[in-house]
């Protein structure tokens, strides 16, 4: 189920693929307060190295869920980055913010929205617990 | 005859009736948040209405009278009312006419019967076409019952049926008349539609719990409140069939060869209550009547009997006399449990007995219960539910218990299947109810060895130890120890501790709400259910928590009284502002302790609001400041370490782990926090590594047989969190195990290569 989400050659797929995973995992009040706090549709259109180009789209706005490919309905913001770019957001070695200020990002759409993309992932993220 | 005069004369300015139904209307109010507020912690309302009978029978008798009174003025005023509930569309309401209030009043069970009455009554009856409506309510109600009563269940389409019968039948008149006091009321609405929303959610549990209560609401509409009395004792009788009936299946066999159990009288009543030939009436046990046709279909919770649970509710039985009679009656069982024993010579068959203790227990806290919902301490639903939950949760720990006899292997099967699929339908209900959650289950394991030990020998061991070492006990331990003193609130807290440390949050969870329900004074448990529900991201439940611990807090009882006087509290006050109200008073109590000791466990409660809000730098400082306090509460560097990590700084997090992990090196979230912080930082190996150790230790702190174990112990996000370490590590292969949560499989794969 989260296969099929990866691409080949992308080390971003298994970002995506756990972030997917923590969605599903992710109790549903949780889930439906990142979904009011976000409300958006996140084109992500991640390069890698061999220049190939792969597109995942993260749902919060509706479902709360990630596939591969473009938007199904439009999406609020199509963030364009490099595999790496996307591995170090996630990681949060990278802030959102300055990768945009670098040009390590680019955005299209409203762009506002784009900085709620660190939320995201880092709802993702396993939380360590207390 | 003066209230049609009153509703003919509404029409000379609407303005003025109006302000004086508004100050009215707020004085009922009043009443009506005492209902709400208590139904709003849980779902049905049903118990509301033992507490003010006189206002239901009211109702209830003038029923027919009210509805041709009050049903012009029905209420737009109702209207809302209903709608809250059921939709936010109140504009169709308008159309619809107000006959459907009373039947839905009726048919509703009452629900809010009461309520609806009093508001009716300070509603300004719209005046003209009430003259109309009172022909038109006769032939109405007819309909709307029979209409409205099929579409009970489903709360969100009662609307629309409700209004298709009526516009048909009221539409010539009544749609200029009700539009014309459609702007008046909207300023009523919107107050009501605000009270609505919170009731809206019981009203869909409550419909709900109703729902799988009665199938007949037809019935039940014409005795709205007696439904309050009456499914509380149902389940009564019915679990005292159950427990009687696995009373009988366990002395079974020796039921047809032993001569004495054939004719002991204690087997004969089981027998009875089983059957449902008798049954528990007021203060004795009286041969059943006519009930069981009544109720025939009712399989309560379908609770895998192959037996149709024909209930015989215990409705006339008013509620005092019925606590009484369970206390009463959970003596007599003891006594004649005992009796038994005596008189049979023979070792009590431990089962049988227990069963016996569990009924007795069960009567006594349900009385108990009963007590303190009497007191309003406690929700009456919130009771309702720990009491069900309790006495299935008994009833399930005895049939585990009796789970090695074989005679009742055969039976355990289809209510294996039964209970498990009650068991998602459970937590299904408690998962689609975000705000409103019964109290869930706690699930003991199976064949814990520690439980067939004497209890004596164990306690008398511990207490040896010159007071609890409790994190060293195993969770099965801890089981055990709770599993003999159900009631023992520090006993749940110390389950609850352990399984937080072992990274199994949701039986926390259950077993820390458990230890506040039976014991509120209990502070550390509420310290500690406050973490769980910052790991899970309740920010309310963190809120509530951490403010029943500042609340019932005796050595800072002054300093507290302070704060909230100087800052008053807005009740609806968003809950970011009531969390920095909190957070404050908190810092004054810290402040205000004159010894100039740091009191660890302000720190900590700071600490944990503090990471709610995400405002990890101050949260780690507070944890720091505890630690200076207790340099050896290895939680404390585990509960920094988190902070880091969750802040970003997983580097430093680390070394906080380890030392936490030196102290205790079976403290299982502390290694699993370890492996996320190397996930973190792409250390893929570490981390695959270090989860595997956690999965490790999950497992052996539990009953290890064979394959259906080792599932229900290990948690989930473990396996996600190896599974992604290991897809990182581009191992496929080691994901395969963690999809099947094969931890052989995966220890194997890991160390071989």
């Amino acid at each position: 189920m989260s296969d099929d989400l990866k691409v080949p050659g992308f080390q971003a797929s298994e970002l995506i693929a756990g972030i997917s995973a923590a969605f599903g995992e992710m109790p549903d009040a949780e889930k439906a307060a990142q979904i009011k706090k976000t409300n958006g549709i996140f084109e992500l259109k991640v390069t890698n190295a061999e220049k190939q180009e792969a597109v995942w789209t993260i749902d919060m706005k509706k479902t709360g869920t990630v596939y591969k490919g473009p938007a199904k309905p439009k999406a609020d913001v199509t963030i364009i980055l490099s595999d790496e770019t996307l591995t170090d957001l996630a990681s949060g070695k990278l802030n959102g913010q300055k990768a945009f200020m670098t040009g390590k990002l680019k955005t299209k759409g409203n762009m506002m929205l784009a900085t709620k993309l660190d939320g995201v992932l880092k709802a993702a993220k396993p939380k360590a617990k207390l | 005859m003066a209230l049609p005069l009153l509703v003919n004369s509404a029409d000379c300015g609407p303005v003025n009736p109006l302000q004086g139904l508004s100050k009215r209307f707020d004085q009922d109010r009043g009443l009506q948040q005492d209902h709400f507020a208590s139904t709003s912690r849980a779902g049905p309302s049903r118990e509301t209405f033992r507490s003010s009978p006189s206002q239901a029978t009211n109702g209830n008798g003038n029923l027919e009278d009210a509805a041709r009174f009050f049903g012009a003025s029905a209420s737009h005023g109702q209207q809302p009312h209903l709608a809250g509930p059921a939709a936010f569309d109140l504009s169709a309401l308008h159309g619809a006419l107000p006959a459907p209030m009373p039947m839905h009043m009726a048919s509703s069970g009452g629900n809010n019967a009461a309520l609806f009455q009093t508001h009716t009554q300070t509603q300004t009856p719209p005046a003209a076409w009430a003259a109309d409506f009172m022909q038109f309510s006769q032939p109405g109600k007819q309909v709307e019952r029979a209409v409205v009563s099929p579409s009970l269940p489903q709360q969100q389409q009662w609307v629309s049926p409700a209004h298709s019968p009526s516009p048909m039948m009221f539409s010539p008149g009544m749609q200029p008349m009700m539009q014309n006091f459609a702007p008046p009321m909207h300023m009523q609405q919107q107050q009501q539609q605000m009270q609505q929303a919170t009731t809206q959610h019981d009203q869909i549990l409550w419909d709900r719990e109703f729902d799988t209560h009665l199938t007949s609401p037809t019935q039940s509409a014409v005795q709205p409140q007696s439904h309050a009395p009456q499914t509380n004792p149902y389940e009564e009788a019915d679990e005292l069939a159950r427990t009687a009936a696995l009373l009988l299946e366990t002395v079974g066999d020796a039921q047809t060869t032993n001569l004495k159990f054939q004719n002991s009288e204690f087997l004969g009543l089981m027998r009875g209550l089983r059957d449902r030939e008798v049954v528990v009436e007021g203060n004795e046990v009286v041969p059943n009547t006519k009930w069981a046709e009544d109720f025939q279909a009712l399989d309560l919770k379908g609770k895998g009997k192959a037996r149709t649970v024909d209930l015989a509710p215990l409705a006339a039985a008013p509620r005092v006399s019925h606590r009484e009679a369970a206390q009463r009656t959970s003596e007599t069982i003891a006594q004649m449990v005992r009796q038994e024993a005596q008189q049979q010579g023979y070792a009590p068959n431990p089962p049988s007995v227990s069963l016996g203790m569990a009924m007795t227990e069960a009567f006594r806290q349900r009385a108990a219960a009963e007590q303190s919902v009497e007191g309003e301490q406690e929700d009456p639903n919130d009771a309702y539910f720990r009491q069900e939950n309790a006495d299935y949760q008994r009833y399930w720990a005895a049939q585990q218990q009796q789970a090695s006899t074989s005679h009742l292997g055969a039976a355990a099967n289809p209510q294996t299947a039964e209970w498990a699929h009650l068991q998602t339908d459970w937590e299904a209900f408690e998962a689609t109810s975000a705000g409103i959650k019964p109290v869930s289950q706690y699930i003991f394991q199976r064949n814990n060895p520690y439980l067939s030990d004497t209890p004596s020998l164990t306690t008398r061991h511990h207490l040896a130890h010159g007071g609890r070492q409790p994190m060293l006990d195993s969770v099965l331990e801890l089981e055990a120890e709770v599993q003999r003193n159900m009631t023992d609130a520090s006993a749940w807290f110390d389950l609850g501790v352990k399984q937080q440390a072992n990274e199994r949050e949701k039986q926390a969870l259950t077993a820390l709400a458990r230890a506040v329900e039976l014991d509120p004074s209990h502070l550390p448990a509420w310290l500690a259910l406050a973490i769980s529900h910052t790991n899970d991201g309740n920010r309310t439940g963190t809120y509530d928590a951490v403010r029943q611990w500042v609340d019932r807090n005796e050595k800072y009882a002054p300093a507290v009284a302070r704060h909230w006087s100087a800052h008053p509290e807005r009740v609806d006050a968003a809950i970011g502002e009531r969390f920095s109200a909190l957070i404050q008073c908190l810092i004054e109590m810290a402040r205000g302790d004159a010894s100039g000791v740091v009191d660890a466990d302000i720190q900590i409660a700071l600490a944990v609001l503090l990471n709610t809000n995400e405002d990890y730098e101050k949260a780690q400082d507070c944890f720091r400041t505890a630690l200076a306090v207790r340099p050896d509460d290895w939680f404390l560097y585990n509960r920094v370490g988190a902070t880091m990590a969750n802040s970003g700084r997983a580097e430093e997090a680390l070394q906080y782990y380890h030392r936490a992990l030196e102290l205790n090196p079976l403290y299982i979230r502390a290694r699993f926090n370890l492996g996320i912080s190397c996930l973190n930082l792409r250390r893929f190996e570490e981390a695959a590594h270090h989860i595997l150790d956690a999965l490790g230790l999950q497992e052996s702190d539990s009953v290890s047989s064979g394959a259906d174990s080792a599932s229900g112990v290990t948690t989930a996000a473990l396996w996600d969190s190896l599974r992604t370490a290991s897809m990182h590590m581009q191992r496929p292969d080691l994901a395969t195990f963690c999809d099947r949560q094969d931890l052989e499989g995966a220890f194997r794969r890991l160390f071989c290569f």
